[in-house]
C-alpha cells in the first residue's frame, strides 16, 4: 500500500497534503485544513499553536482517525486511517485526551474509567486489572480508584483521561488544549504527566495548547493559520523571532516575558530563558 | 441546594453481605422474596421474620437504614391493613357501628402488611449494601441469557453507567444555572403556576443545551477509545462466586422451598 523504506519505520504520523472541511449547511462548508503536510517521528514531543479555528483539533482529530481526510492521506504507523479496517487499529495506538474533563469519562467509579479503553480492545479480566492498577499509580490517582470521577478536582480529572488513554498502552497520546478548563495547579500536574510520559516511556506526544508556558517543553512547535502549519521548529527559534510572533496571536513564555523587562533594568542573557529554572539559574548567576 | 442529592442509598461498608457478589445477591433477594409472598399463615410470617433479621444482622450497622425506606409506605400499608381487617367477612372480633373487624380480616390483613413490609426491608438491604454500579453489573449478568433473543443487554449495562456518571455532573451544571438565572433576577419560587413555568424555561434550555453538547463529546471520547458496541469486548470485573454466595443462594432457596412444600401441604 504505502512505499516503505527504512526512513518510513522511524515515522509514526505522517500527513501528506490533508485537505477537510466541515459542512455547516446545505451548501456551506468551512474549510479546517488546506494542505497540511507533517511528519512527526516516534517519541517526539510536538506542541500545536494558532488562534481560534486555526485547525488544530481538526489536526488532533485526524491522527485518530476521528476524522478522514477529504482529500490527501494521513498514515499513522504505516496505516492509512481512510481504510476502514484499520480505524480501530489506529485509534487503540493514538490515545486522545480532550479539553473537557467532565465529558470524556465514562464510567461511575475511577478504576472502571481507566477500564473502559481495555475492556474495548477486549483484553483478559487479569490484563485489564494489571494496567488498571499500574496506570492510577503512575498518574497518581492510585488513592482514588474507588471514587466517583466527580468528586475529583479538574486536574485530577484530566489525569484521569490520560490514565484511560495510555490504558490501552498506545504508542502516542494527542492532547487537545487538556489544561484550559482547569486551575494552574491542576495544569502543572498535568503537564508534569505528560511530560514523565514523554521522557520516560518514550511516548509520542502531540499538545495543542494556547498556553507558552506549555510549548516551551516541547521539541518542536507547529503554529497553524487557516488550516495551514505556517511555521515548524523548536520552540527556542519560534520565540527568538521577537516581535514577529505578535502578528500570529502568540506571546512570550512568561519567564521570558520576565527576562526581557530584567534586560532593561540592566540584566543579559546569553540566550532568552524560556522555563522559569532556567531565568532563576541565570539570574543566580548574576545576583550576588 | 443541590448538593447534597446523594444517588441510591448505598452506604459503604465490610459486611458479609456487601462482599457477596451482586448477581448471587439479587437473586439471592429475588428468591427469598417469592418465599415471603408463599409462606403461608401467621407462622410463615414469623419465619420470613427470622430470615429478614438474619439478613439483616449479616448486613451490618448498615442495614437499620433500611428502616428509613419503610416510612413513605407506612401510609399505604396502614390503610390497606384498616380495609383489609374491616371488609373480609367472618368472626366478628371488634364492632364500629355498622362495620365489624373479623379474625379472619385481622390475619389476612397483616399477612399482606407483614409480606410487603419484609420485601421493602430486603430490597432495601440490598441497595443499601450494593452500589448501584455493582447493580448494574449483577443486573447485566443476570440479564446474560436475553442476549441470544437480541436485546442489547452489555449496551443497556454502559447506558446505565454513563447514567450514573452524570447525574452528578447534571445536578451541578443544573445548580450553576439556577444561580446563574438568580442572579440575574430571575424567581422560581414565588407567583402563579404559570408563572413559575414560564420562569423554568431558562433554566431547561441551558440544561437540555448542555447535555446535549456533553453527549456529542463523551460520544467522541468513547470511539477515540475504541468503543464500538458489544464487539470483543471484555469486562475486567471476573465475578467470583464464592462460599458465601453460595450460602446466600442455598438459603434463600431452602427458605423459598420450605414455603412451597408448607403450601403445598395445606397449611
Amino acid at each position: 500500500m504505502s512505499p516503505s523504506n527504512a526512513d518510513n519505520k522511524d515515522v509514526l504520523i505522517s500527513f501528506e497534503d490533508v485537505h477537510y472541511s466541515y459542512r455547516v449547511g446545505p451548501n456551506e462548508q468551512v474549510k479546517a485544513l488546506n494542505g497540511v503536510n507533517l511528519k512527526i517521528r516516534r517519541g517526539q514531543f510536538v506542541a500545536v499553536v494558532g488562534g481560534n479555528g486555526s485547525g488544530k483539533s481538526t489536526l488532533a482529530k485526524h491522527i485518530n482517525a476521528l476524522l478522514i481526510p477529504d482529500r490527501g492521506r494521513v498514515v499513522i504507523d504505516c496505516l492509512d486511517t481512510s481504510c476502514e479496517q484499520n480505524i480501530w487499529e489506529i485509534r487503540s495506538r493514538v490515545g486522545m485526551v480532550f479539553q473537557n474533563p467532565d465529558n470524556q469519562l465514562v464510567a461511575a467509579v475511577c478504576e472502571e474509567d481507566v477500564a473502559f479503553g481495555p475492556e474495548n480492545l477486549g483484553l483478559n479480566p487479569e490484563e485489564i486489572r494489571r494496567r488498571v492498577n499500574y496506570y492510577l499509580d503512575l498518574l497518581n490517582l492510585a488513592e482514588y480508584k474507588d471514587q466517583p470521577p466527580h468528586v475529583l478536582s479538574g486536574g485530577q480529572k484530566q489525569r484521569l483521561a490520560i490514565a484511560g488513554a495510555l490504558a490501552m498502552e498506545p504508542q502516542c497520546l494527542v492532547l487537545d488544549e487538556p489544561t484550559s478548563m482547569i486551575d494552574p495547579a491542576g495544569r502543572a500536574g498535568v503537564m508534569e504527566a505528560v511530560i514523565k510520559l514523554n521522557r520516560r516511556m518514550n511516548i509520542t506526544i502531540v499538545l495543542i495548547t494556547h498556553l507558552m508556558d506549555e510549548v516551551v517543553h516541547a521539541d518542536r512547535v507547529l503554529l497553524m493559520d487557516k488550516g495551514k502549519i505556517i511555521i515548524d521548529e523548536p520552540p527556542r527559534e519560534l520565540f527568538s523571532r521577537g516581535r514577529e510572533i505578535d502578528k500570529y496571536g502568540l506571546v512570550l513564555p512568561g519567564a521570558a516575558r520576565m527576562a526581557e523587562k530584567l534586560q532593561l533594568r540592566g540584566f543579559s542573557f546569553a540566550s532568552l530563558p524560556l522555563k522559569t529554572a532556567e531565568l532563576v539559574e541565570s539570574l543566580c548567576g548574576q545576583l550576588k | 441546594m443541590l448538593g447534597n442529592i446523594t444517588l441510591g442509598q448505598y452506604i459503604a461498608g465490610e459486611s458479609p453481605v456487601h462482599k457477596l457478589n451482586p448477581s448471587c445477591k439479587i437473586i439471592a433477594v429475588m428468591i427469598t422474596s417469592g418465599g415471603i409472598l408463599l409462606q403461608p399463615g401467621i407462622q410463615g410470617l414469623l419465619i420470613s421474620g427470622g430470615v429478614v433479621l438474619l439478613a439483616m444482622m449479616f448486613a451490618g450497622k448498615a442495614s437499620f437504614y433500611a428502616f428509613r425506606g419503610l416510612k413513605p409506605l407506612l401510609f399505604l400499608v396502614g390503610f390497606s391493613f384498616l380495609f383489609q381487617a374491616f371488609s373480609i367477612p367472618g368472626e366478628p372480633v371488634l364492632t364500629l357501628g355498622k362495620f365489624d373487624i373479623t379474625k379472619q380480616g385481622l390475619e389476612k390483613a397483616s399477612l399482606m402488611a407483614g409480606r410487603l413490609l419484609y420485601i421493602v426491608l430486603l430490597a432495601s438491604v440490598l441497595t443499601i449494601t450494593t452500589s448501584p454500579i455493582a447493580l448494574t453489573h449483577g443486573l447485566e449478568k443476570i440479564l446474560q441469557p436475553f442476549k441470544k433473543i437480541g436485546i442489547p443487554v452489555r449496551e443497556l449495562a454502559v447506558m446505565m453507567t454513563i447514567a450514573l456518571r452524570f447525574i452528578p455532573t447534571l445536578i451541578n451544571e443544573a445548580d450553576t444555572i439556577i444561580k446563574a438565572q438568580r442572579s440575574r433576577g430571575s424567581d422560581l419560587t414565588s407567583g402563579g403556576f404559570t408563572k413559575r413555568m414560564k420562569a423554568l424555561i431558562p433554566f431547561i434550555v441551558p440544561l437540555l443545551a448542555g447535555s446535549l453538547r456533553r453527549a456529542e463529546e463523551l460520544a467522541m471520547a468513547m470511539e477515540a477509545r475504541c468503543y464500538r458496541g458489544d464487539i470483543k469486548r471484555t469486562t475486567m470485573y471476573r465475578m467470583t462466586v464464592g462460599r458465601g454466595d453460595v450460602l446466600a443462594v442455598l438459603l434463600s432457596s431452602i427458605f423459598a422451598i420450605e414455603a412451597v412444600i408448607l403450601r403445598l401441604a395445606g397449611w
